[in-house]
């Protein structure tokens, strides 16, 4: 080999060079450790032991923090290993479905609403009374921390029976605003632990856009019809739509597809539509019906193969009143069907969300009140302070749908 | 190859300054690089060069730094860093040294000792001789003598290092051991404080009594290590 330093030719085994007398190999620097005394350190020692033995004992006894990276968290004592699942609807909770995050869409100046809730699980089974753990619970909070300037407010967690399985529930409500906030369950044990799950709910503004008489002609079906297409056409697709109809009487059919809007006739009475409304499946949102008088000859009032929340509307005159078709649903809520052959009727594939679909409802001198042609689902239609009169048939359900009428009133 | 090749530059490229140390097993000669004028000690003897061998690659404060080491036909050829300052020996002929400074060298011995016994190499000729005081820090030198410890031997087989210095075992008692360094450094430290051996005289007080741990007849009763021996120096 060579040196590298002054290129002499060396043998390979060499550590330094002769010739230039420089060192050529690595060299590891070795010190002796620094003695400690053994008193010292056999103190030391002991003084840990010492330590140790604290740290153990109070770590056996004292309170933890469990806390959960979202909406799951296991957490056991004497008596069982439990699984705490936090989510949105009782569904979540049976199905040990955790849910972390909920986003839902809503317009910047109105309220809307859902619920928060929580459930346990012990040794993998459904808790069938929360007690069991919740007797446990010193305190049971859920807080909101929004990231930004909106808010949520929360109700006091309680135990519900209409949201069982859930162990505790919660009713959030919120605005366009609200943006996007960190739920928090703190369950204070008696035994001092504490356990947290989180999670996220998430609200997206919509703009809010309204049409009123003083802003586009709305005295005909046709100024009507052009306005719908101007919705249709010019209205973002995320925002929310409200057209306030004036006390008029509009001639001729109408149909919303392709983009849904609110129709709201007069409060005081007075907006009369003769003739038909119907509402396609392509539309996005919810569609709400509020105070419009549906006049007919024959026909059908409304037709709907989307989803519509009907209230203070009335029927009178058609063949059938109001129909939901092929996936449709009506919420029928504080409405009249007078005069019809058949006031409402069920024709669709899809069960119906709403559990109190027909509160508040009159059904008058119809040949047929109720109809329940064809309905799949399972969720049980309540009738609550509905009054059926006069009726040929109040309620005509060949297909045994599962309803109701304990506090209907049939006169 | 090397051996020849070391030897054959050295005595071509390198003055000799003076012979430093001559007996029937070799000799140590300070030599001066003609070109450089850097001084190097180079060590040629009969033996085993393992030691130096060892102590090629790791550089200590307590230690010369050994910058080659070549064997041929049981011959060694060393050369090493030489280290500029006083022997412990010379200065011991102006005066003895107090507490305080016996303490500081002997744990820097100590400290060297420890590299070196944790090689698995014994020095065997701990002696004022051999330590070299450069500057504020104890230099251990010459390990001509020193050997690598091997489990399976009961006795020494040759009888080296320093008469008075030199443990019972190394006479042939019993294989020497890092205990063999213990028993010459404490009788070092005594001759440091006393002027004598310690079966002539020894020093009083604590330093007494830590020199008297380590001159133990019985290896096994003399100080463990180097560590623990650290420990007490004080």
């Amino acid at each position: 080999m060579k040196c590298p330093y002054c290129n002499a030719e060396l043998p390979d085994d060499a550590s330094f060079c002769p010739h230039c007398a420089h060192s050529l190999n690595d060299r590891k620097e070795v010190r002796a450790p620094r003695p400690y005394h053994r008193k010292i350190v056999i103190a030391a020692l002991c003084a840990a032991l010492v330590l140790a033995g604290i740290a153990i004992y109070s770590a056996a006894n004292r309170a933890c923090i469990y806390e959960a990276d979202g909406a799951f968290l296991s957490y056991s004592d004497s008596e069982g290993k439990y699984g705490l699942v936090a989510a949105f609807f009782p569904g979540d909770i049976e199905n040990q479905k955790p849910v972390k995050s909920k986003t839902v869409s809503q317009v910047v100046d109105e309220e809307g609403n859902t619920t928060v809730m929580i459930g346990v699980f012990r040794d993998g089974e459904l808790l069938e009374d929360p007690e069991e753990f919740f007797g446990k619970v010193e305190k049971c909070t859920l807080t909101a921390k929004p990231e930004g300037d909106g808010t949520v407010s929360l109700e006091e967690p309680e135990y519900k029976e209409d949201f069982a399985p859930a162990a505790r529930e919660s009713d959030l409500i919120y605005d366009g605003n609200s943006g996007t906030n960190e739920l928090c369950w703190e369950l204070i044990m008696k035994n001092g632990d504490t356990l947290r799950l989180k999670q996220t709910f998430e609200v997206l503004p919509l703009e809010h856009q309204i049409f009123t008489a003083d802003d586009v002609p709305m005295e005909t079906i046709e100024d009507l019809e052009a306005l719908i297409a101007k919705i249709n056409s010019e209205a973002p697709s995320d925002a929310v739509v409200d057209v306030y109809l004036p006390p008029k009487t509009y001639t001729g059919d109408l149909s919303m597809v392709s983009r849904s809007f609110n129709l709201h006739g007069d409060p005081e009475g007075g907006t009369i539509l003769r003739g038909s409304l119907s509402v396609n499946n392509d539309v996005p949102y919810n569609v709400l019906l509020s105070d419009i008088s549906f006049e007919g000859q024959g026909g059908t009032g409304l037709s709907a193969t989307a989803s519509v929340y009907m209230t203070s509307c009335s029927f009178s005159g058609y063949d059938v009143g109001a129909v939901a078709l092929d996936g449709g649903m009506i919420a029928v809520h504080d409405c009249s069907f007078t005069d019809n052959t058949v006031g409402f009727k069920y024709n669709s594939v899809r069960h119906n969300s709403f559990d109190d679909v027909f509160p508040g409802n009159t059904f008058t001198g119809n040949d047929i009140g109720v109809q329940f042609e064809r309905l799949e689902g399972t969720i049980r239609i309540v009738f609550d302070g509905t009054v059926f009169e006069d009726n040929r048939i109040d309620i005509d359900n060949p297909i045994d749908y599962p309803i109701d009428t304990a506090n209907a009133e049939f006169k | 190859m090397l051996y020849d090749y070391l030897t054959s530059v050295l005595e071509k490229e390198y003055n000799t300054v003076r012979v430093m140390k001559e007996n029937e097993r070799g000799v140590v000669i300070l030599l001066c690089h003609k070109q450089s004028g850097q001084r190097f000690v180079f060590h040629r003897y009969k033996g085993n060069g393992d030691v130096y061998q060892k102590l090629l690659e790791i550089s200590c404060p307590g230690l010369p730094q050994i910058l080659e080491v070549a064997q041929k036909d049981g011959m060694v050829a060393v050369l090493e860093e030489y280290v500029q300052g006083d022997p412990l020996s010379l200065l011991l002929e102006a005066d003895l040294f107090t507490a305080e400074q016996t303490c500081r060298i002997a744990r820097q011995i100590c400290q060297a000792l420890w590299v070196l016994h944790s090689l698995g190499a014994v020095h065997r000729d701990v002696k004022p001789e051999n330590v070299i005081l450069r500057g504020d820090q104890a230099v251990l030198i010459d390990f001509d003598a020193s050997r690598v410890v091997k489990s399976d031997k009961k006795e020494d087989t040759q009888v080296l290092g320093t008469t008075g210095y030199a443990p019972p075992e190394q006479y042939g008692m019993a294989q020497t051991s890092a205990q063999s360094d213990i028993y010459a450094l404490g009788v070092m430290m005594n001759v440091m404080l006393t002027g004598e051996h310690p079966s002539q005289k020894l020093a009083s007080g604590h330093l007494g009594r830590v020199i008297q741990r380590c001159t133990q007849i019985s290896p096994g009763r003399r100080y463990k290590n180097v560590l623990r021996l650290i420990e007490d120096i004080r």
